[in-house]
């Protein structure tokens, strides 16, 4: 098979590839215009077609993804396409040489005060409420103050776990955070639960603001993959551990870093492209974006 | 009322949320089917199918990696059906990627238009500043255009336009959202029925409005 030319890639996949390492990994999956790759190190990288990249570990290729897929079996070799690299029976090689590289990290940034934050948590359910209000966990944002009536099993469910933080108000904590991941890890339809989803968006809020290394000790952290490893998804789980690390997919990158900027004429229309994402992936990251600027607004100084 | 409910465990199962959601909502329009909820096989998810009485011993043994379908039905045959339909779709879709591995998707025009050569319109959704020239390749190849992209300078529009007039074509767009075209929409519309009422506007929004007023 001729090699594939990759076209693009995120820096957190860019750091899985060693230039010298034949092997990149193992088909695990493939749907629509997506492959995941297995590495042997165990993380899930997503090839894609060009255009924005989809996963925090992920390659876009400069082919029709969707047809390639179609001739990959779970299970058949990836490879870099090195000189070393022709003994190895791989059905893909990838040609990595002089890739540009997207960076999905999301750094503190300064200007995220609690007043900003409690004006962003309002800006941002307001519009979730008006552009997509029936859609994923957003009916759950205007029940959080006038109660739980007419949710769905999942809004439900994960109206139960967050309610409490909103009308106690209880210092924001290692074991609240915890708490909430338990609650809501794997919860909900979808590839990637809406729970998932959800607490992707909140940790993209925990970066931004400086909040991450107060709470998050590596402790924490392994206590947070475990939960992951138990609640979902491998799949899932890898976005989850992407967002733990600080690296997102780039429609949520680019809303938080346009968010952070508080104008919304900047950060709506990253909003749109946000909320286009999955069935409800993007609007469910949005809620948790939402909820985490709300709960920390009256934490963070 | 008697109900039977009956879980599918798909292993190691990815679909993408799209695609889920419209499992979701063709075995929801089955004859005698009460509830669906078709879910990644997580513990939380697990417990809410529980709560709603959609989890059987079978959809218990599933893992957080099996796609679970679960349907709640008025009869048994119901139920077997909707599985059947799920399966069949799981099955159908798998087929297609195998299918089409040998014919790669068209990257030209003129590659749609040797598999298509009866087609009359083609739909450009590029960056703005590949759209004008695949917007006049379209017209010289006498198809009327739907040109979707937008950031297309002024002059080049009234180029396009001015080329489609000329050949009896239509132009529509560059940030052409909403069309329906002898009752076939393109972009984003309603579903509207049909009627001896044409309508065109400048704004899709306002026009996709009375449409639906009209209707």
């Amino acid at each position: 098979m001729l090699p594939i030319r990759v076209s693009c890639w995120s820096q957190a996949a860019a750091c899985l590839f060693p230039p010298q390492q034949v092997v990149v990994g193992w088909v695990h999956s493939c749907y629509a215009h997506i492959i995941n790759v297995l590495t042997p190190t165990g993380r899930l990288l997503t090839l894609q077609g060009e255009g924005r990249l989809q996963a925090p570990l992920a390659l876009a290729l400069a082919t029709d993804v969707e047809t390639l897929g179609a001739h990959l079996p779970v299970g058949t070799l990836v490879v870099q396409d090195l000189p070393a690299a022709t003994r190895y029976p791989a059905a893909l090689r990838l040609c990595c040489t002089d890739v540009p590289m997207w960076n999905g990290y999301l750094q503190v940034c300064a200007g995220v005060t609690p007043p900003v934050l409690a004006y962003l948590a309002t800006a941002l359910a307001t519009w979730l409420c008006r552009y997509t209000p029936v859609c994923g966990l957003a009916p759950l944002l205007p029940t959080l103050e006038r109660g739980p009536v007419g949710l769905s099993a999942t809004c439900t469910a994960a109206y139960t776990a967050l309610a409490p933080l909103c009308t106690a108000r209880p210092i924001f904590s290692v074991t609240t955070f915890l708490t909430l991941v338990r609650d809501l890890v794997g919860l909900g339809e979808g590839l990637t639960p809406s729970g998932d989803d959800f607490l992707v968006g909140l940790l993209a809020v925990l970066h931004v603001t400086g909040c991450f290394p107060l709470l998050c000790s590596p402790a924490v952290c392994e206590r947070f993959c475990q939960c992951v490893r138990l609640g979902t998804s491998q799949l899932s789980g890898e976005f989850l551990r992407c967002a733990l690390e600080g690296h997102f997919a780039e429609p949520v990158a680019m809303f938080v870093r346009a968010l952070c900027i508080r104008e919304i004429r900047v950060w709506q229309g990253y909003a749109a492209t946000l909320a286009a994402v999955g069935h409800s992936s993007g609007v469910d990251a949005m809620v948790g974006i939402a909820f985490g600027c709300r709960l920390l607004a009256s934490q963070v100084g | 009322m008697e109900t039977y409910t009956r879980c599918l465990v798909l292993p190691s199962t990815y679909r993408d949320s799209v695609w889920l959601m419209h499992l979701s909502h063709t075995l929801e329009s089955l004859p005698g089917v009460q509830k669906v909820a078709v879910m990644m096989g997580t513990p939380h998810n697990k417990a809410v199918l529980q709560e709603a009485e959609l989890l059987t011993p079978e959809g218990e043994a599933g893992g957080a990696n099996d796609l679970l379908v679960c349907v709640q039905t008025e009869t048994p045959t119901a139920a077997a059906e909707a599985l059947r339909e799920a399966t069949e779709r799981v099955t159908q879709q798998q087929q297609r990627q195998g299918n089409g591995a040998g014919e790669a998707a068209p990257r030209t025009l003129e590659t749609a238009l040797r598999r298509l050569p009866d087609a009359n319109l083609a739909c450009i959704s590029v960056p703005g500043e590949y759209a004008v020239q695949e917007a006049r390749k379209a017209l010289q190849h006498g198809l009327h255009v739907f040109l979707f992209s937008a950031h297309v300078d002024l002059e080049a529009e009234v180029a396009l336009k001015n080329m489609a007039a000329q050949q009896g074509l239509l132009m529509m767009g560059p940030d052409c959202g909403t069309v329906i075209l002898n009752g076939v929409p393109l972009g984003f519309a309603n579903h509207l029925p049909r009627g001896a009422v044409g309508l065109i506007a400048a704004s899709g929004t306002g026009l996709q409005q009375v449409s639906c007023l009209l209707a």
